[in-house]
């Protein structure tokens, strides 16, 4: 039976700063630690004294990866605090960007932080353009990323969000083809 | 020049989203970049870093601790460039924004800087090392990102000549 401690001083392939630490005694996992190493950036303190009108733009800077989902957050926060209610189509225009953060969100995550592991490489990057599901999700991986950005553009258009949830559908499915190949 | 550019991307005390942005400029170059660059150095997008002679190292975010500012240092010392990305890595902030605090505030949150050893004032990456460029913003905008990247990538290769 296996008894070991792992401990990883640096999580890779994540957004942010972490480390893990794994007690393992007699093929039981005993203890498992999770560590946010970053350093407090004390933004509620920072809020102190604040126009209600700077928040959301500061509050965004809590996380780059999903900075759309914390301005949403505080606009809401600010709106109930004030009694504001936003127009349809406002909420519409919400629901879309939280449409194009999810798309961009969970295409980054699958395809260049989990996919290496899956194929047995390092990096995204070292994918190998000569094999073709390699090739395949290389090429899936920036288009669908770069749906996050189209969206936007459909917002201009007037396209309904049912497209987008679609996509989103096309994701999962060729993402399931492609792992099947 | 065949040798392809090694490349670093540190990050440090941010929200990491001139992370996202390079990973979004990667939408439309990655195929270019594959050809001409080798990410040495980036745990976002690779498990085996190596930390030895860098091209052009990008750091982002701000410095908060004595451990930051020795990595830093040592990043310095193994890079032909260092350029610093995004607001907090050149003006400290708002990584830095409890600098700016009133006493009060200082005083409230001093019990917190004190237990994660933090510095007792968030430095910009100036502040510690050398800096060959600097590219403002929050996050960076991709334009200006590309044209100091083109530039550098230009100086590295007539050095190379």
């Amino acid at each position: 039976m296996h008894t070991f401690d792992l401990k990883l001083d640096e999580l890779t392939k994540v957004e942010g700063s972490a480390q893990l630490e794994v007690k393992v005694k007699d093929g039981k996992v005993e203890r498992v630690e999770f560590k946010i190493t970053e350093f407090k950036r004390f933004f509620t303190k920072a809020l102190e004294g604040k126009p209600i009108i700077a928040l959301p733009q500061l509050l965004a800077r809590i996380c780059g990866t999903c900075s759309n989902a914390h301005i949403l957050a505080s606009i809401e926060a600010a709106e109930h605090a004030l009694q504001v209610e936003p127009t349809e189509q406002t909420k519409i225009l919400r629901d879309l960007t939280m449409d194009g953060l999810i798309i961009r969100d969970h295409a980054l995550h699958l395809y260049m932080f989990v996919m290496p592991d899956l194929v047995g490489k390092d990096a995204f990057l070292d994918f190998d353009e000569n094999i073709l599901f390699e090739n395949q999700m290389l090429h899936d991986a920036f288009e669908i990323k770069a749906a996050e950005t189209i969206s936007r553009l459909w917002l201009l258009e007037e396209v309904s969000t049912r497209h987008i949830r679609l996509l989103e559908v096309s994701i999962i499915f060729r993402m399931r083809r492609g792992l099947e190949r | 020049m065949d040798k392809k550019i090694k490349i670093g991307w540190f990050s440090f005390s941010c929200c990491e989203d001139n992370t996202v942005i390079l990973t979004e400029i990667m939408n439309d170059y990655w195929q270019d970049w594959k050809k001409i660059f080798e990410f040495r150095h980036a745990r976002v997008l690779k498990s085996e870093n190596i930390l030895d002679e860098l091209d052009i190292a990008f750091i982002e975010g701000a410095i908060a601790s004595e451990w930051h500012a020795e990595r830093l240092k040592e990043i310095r010392g193994k890079s032909k460039k260092l350029v610093a990305v995004g607001a907090c890595a050149v003006v400290g902030m708002p990584a830095g924004q409890r600098n700016y605090f009133s006493a009060e505030q200082k005083q409230e949150i001093e019990f917190l800087v004190a237990r994660f050893s933090a510095l007792p004032k968030v430095q910009k990456v100036r502040d510690v090392v050398n800096v060959d460029a600097e590219i403002p913003g929050c996050p960076i905008e991709p334009s200006i990102f590309l044209t100091a990247v083109d530039s550098l990538v230009r100086e590295l290769k007539a050095g190379a000549a």
